[in-house]
């Protein structure tokens, strides 16, 4: 096997060949945009009087707008005809002033309907989303980075929340105003409507185009922006360090480098969208040209009325516009899309079964065995290779090996955070494969290296291993970690928020809070992560001594670096190089002078530097 | 299965005595005849059960017992306790809100309190506003002091729509 990685090849369309922009095999040339409309559409289903409501709105604005100008023709055509009567006059004046406040009520109902749609759809999905996730195994979260889930839950609902409140609504509103314009221009003169047409191709030309260097403009912008934002976060976050190196200058040019970047690319945005709304502008007045031709010269041949002639006027404004929202949506609805592709192929991936039917697992002993164990998280490359070994319940074991040699892993697929490749874990002489999912991970609890806590109460975050615990028994377990006391001294006890992932708590007060956790869930089998590994020496004495508590009466694996943490425990595994080398007690293992001798020379020569 | 010690933490609460000592300060006897002068009282959780689960600390900030509820203490050092608690959590209690103005993420409040008018700043937060239950609401402002609104449907109407405008 070769030491260093192969570089990544690029992953390309199977269709067209295009470079894919994410490693998911969605090209966003080739999707099929029907079949992911159709399947966006069943989140519609439970809201289908809002939707036909939605319909029905978008209908009557359009033949509102459609009758006003309608309606200015009469009166032009009447005014101008002797003897019109004034009563008349008043009623064609109501008609347009209905017709204006149809359209105001129609477009107040839109906005309501489409956005309350919007956000409830994709509050919908959001959910689905979320819910699939949280349930999917290690290993396809292993595969899709916190940035990509990120981007999946913020900017890919934001588009298709954008489509759906606004561009989809945009869109039918669009086609059905086009036909509706068509349709009384044709009736009206159908010479002026062959005039009124000639632009046309050239606007939808000049928006296709355009609209593409205008998106670009802006996504530059906003990346712009995100670098500056970064860069501002980084520089005062990280601000001892810049003042302890003296690099404030160097700060303030990488400063004034995205500061700059931010300053052309808002220029250029500003630009490019001068620049093509100009153009559909001057396009649009061509038609003006024409029509003032075609249409005066019609009025002067007496085969069209002056009031025809400004209604088609009104009108040509009217069908210019659709045209060029049509671009804008078509790019809205391919941004929707591939962000409807990518959520459908996160929601169709297969998730845990943590309730499959399985053997119940209600009091175990806690004998555990791992036989002929092998597993790599790349299928090639194994971490572990033939593991095996057996653990008395209630037995103390301290793995400890280099860093990488799988020692996390063990206790990973203990967990059944992964399966095996080869061989098979027993608990209490049964396969965990044979078990229910939530019923192991119920009785195998893990405090991990890097504790995470939840933003919240530290109450809440010791409840979060087993939610239907009494207030005594959450305080019985953070006595038992050594938690009560520092509790206590804060103003708001058990109350008190820990601020997002814990920030708000020292290491080794987050550590116990940890402990106190996976003390709740009342474990047969826990494990410890190099549960002490990251704290000074007096959280480190108050972390040990609340796990020498906790150790009892439990199969308990510590994961350790310091040989402090392993020495008084019962047995102890040595890992190198996915496999286990040596077994056996402290004082055993060092009289062998293998490789645990060696961690013990080592870790004297460190404790004499320091 | 190994059980929790859910109970060991409440001490029966008979048979403890509280006094004051010469200096003032509390003075703590356990049945056994043990005592400690300096007692400090805590509540375990101040703002979701301010009258369970209360603590008394020696000098040293230890544990040295803790009873499930106030009322479990015989009147007299009840009061004690009380006393001690007032002096430990000092919280204004918000009987009237007279002005709310919302400001880039920052509020300005006016209100009449217990102790009387109160003019004071919060940043729109969660950890500067926090709701204890559906209708209680805890105020930090940004000099730390603590206000709170036991229940804001008891308030006056206009109190309730103003933060009902600008909480809710």
């Amino acid at each position: 096997m070769s030491d260093f990685l192969e570089p990544a090849p690029a992953v390309r369309c199977q269709s067209c060949r295009r470079l894919l922009p994410e490693k998911n095999g969605v090209c966003p040339k080739c999707l099929d945009r029907w079949a992911t409309v159709r399947a966006l559409f069943q989140y519609l289903a439970p809201y289908r009087l809002p939707v036909l409501s939605l319909v029905a709105v978008l209908a009557a604005s359009i033949a509102a707008e459609l009758a006003a100008p309608l309606a200015i023709r009469q009166i032009l055509d009447r005014i101008v005809a002797p003897g019109m009567a004034l009563r008349a006059l008043a009623w064609l004046v109501g008609i347009l002033l209905a017709a204006r406040l149809a359209m105001w009520l129609c477009e107040t109902a839109r906005g309501r309907l489409s956005v309350w749609l919007g956000h409830r759809v994709t509050a919908d999905i959001r959910y689905t989303l979320f819910e699939r996730v949280v349930r999917f195994p290690m290993r396809s979260i292993d595969g899709l980075s916190t940035a990509t889930l990120l981007s999946r839950f913020v900017n890919d609902i934001a588009r298709l929340e954008e489509f759906l409140g606004s561009g989809a609504p945009l869109l039918v509103m669009s086609a059905l105003l086009l036909a509706g314009i068509l349709g009384v221009l044709l009736y009206l003169s159908p010479s002026l409507t062959a005039a009124i047409l000639l632009p046309v191709p050239l606007i939808s030309l000049w928006t296709w185009f355009l609209w593409k260097r205008l998106r670009t403009a802006q996504d530059k912008q906003s990346s712009s922006l995100a670098s500056l934002s970064v860069q501002v976060s980084e520089s005062l976050s990280g601000i001892r360090v810049v003042k302890a190196f003296c690099q404030e200058d160097g700060e303030y040019q990488r400063f004034l480098q995205c500061n700059d970047r931010v300053r052309r690319t808002s220029a250029e945005a500003e630009q490019e969208s001068f620049v093509f709304f100009t153009v559909i502008y001057f396009l649009m007045n061509t038609g003006l040209f024409l029509i003032w031709f075609i249409g005066g010269r019609q009025v002067l041949q007496s085969t069209l009325t002056v009031g025809s002639l400004l209604a088609a006027v009104s009108y040509l404004w009217m069908l210019y516009w659709p045209l060029q929202w049509f671009g804008q949506v078509s790019n809205s609805l391919n941004q929707a899309m591939t962000g409807a592709v990518q959520f459908f192929e996160l929601t169709d991936s297969p998730v845990e079964e943590r309730s499959v039917p399985g053997l119940p697992m209600r009091s175990i002993q806690g004998l555990v065995c791992f036989e002929n164990v092998t597993f790599g998280y790349n299928a090639n490359r194994p971490v572990l290779n033939e593991i095996n070994f057996q653990v008395e319940p209630g037995e103390v074991i301290g793995i400890i090996g280099r860093s990488g040699t799988g020692k996390t892993t063990l206790m990973n697929l203990l967990c059944r955070f992964y399966e095996t490749d080869r061989g098979a874990i027993l608990i209490d002489g049964v396969d965990i494969r044979d078990y229910r999912l939530d019923e192991v991970r119920k009785q195998v609890a893990i405090v991990p290296q890097e504790t995470f806590l939840f933003n919240g109460t530290i109450e809440e975050n010791i409840r979060y291993g087993r939610s239907d615990a009494t207030f005594e028994e959450i305080v019985a377990a953070a006595r038992m970690a050594n938690a009560h006391q520092f509790i206590l001294g804060r103003v708001d006890g058990y109350d008190s928020l820990v601020g997002p992932g814990g920030d708000r708590l020292s290491g080794g007060e987050r550590q116990r809070i940890a402990i106190a956790r996976a003390i709740l869930a009342n474990p047969r089998i826990l494990i410890l992560d190099e549960a002490t590994s990251s704290l000074d020496v007096e959280s480190e004495l108050a972390v040990q001594r609340a796990l020498a508590r906790v150790a009892r009466n439990r199969t308990t694996f510590i994961i350790a670096h310091r040989l402090s943490t392993i020495r008084n425990v019962d047995r102890l595994l040595v890992v190198d190089r996915g496999r286990v080398v040596e077994t056996g007690t402290y004082d055993e293992l060092l009289a062998r002078m293998g490789l645990l001798w060696e961690f013990a020379n080592a870790y004297a020569e460190t404790r004499d530097l320091q | 299965m190994t059980e929790l010690p859910a109970t060991a933490l409440a001490t029966n609460a008979k048979g403890i005595r509280l006094s004051r000592t010469p200096g003032g300060h509390l003075l703590l006897t356990l049945p056994d005849g043990k005592s400690f002068a300096g007692t400090r009282v805590v509540r375990a959780a101040p703002l979701s059960q301010p009258s369970h689960h209360i603590c008394f600390l020696d000098s040293d900030g230890h544990e040295i017992f803790m009873v499930r509820d106030l009322s479990d203490l015989a009147l007299e050092d009840r009061l004690l306790v009380e006393e001690e608690l007032r002096k430990r959590y000092i919280t204004s209690v918000i009987r009237r809100v007279i002005s709310l103005r919302r400001e880039g993420g920052t509020l300005y409040w006016e209100t009449e309190t217990d102790r009387g008018f109160r003019e004071f700043v919060v940043q729109s937060s969660d950890e500067s506003i926090r709701w204890l239950g559906e209708r209680s609401l805890l105020l930090i402002d940004v000099d730390g002091n603590r206000l709170t609104v036991p229940d804001i449907s008891a308030l006056d109407r206009a109190s309730a729509r103003i933060l009902a405008d600008n909480l809710i």
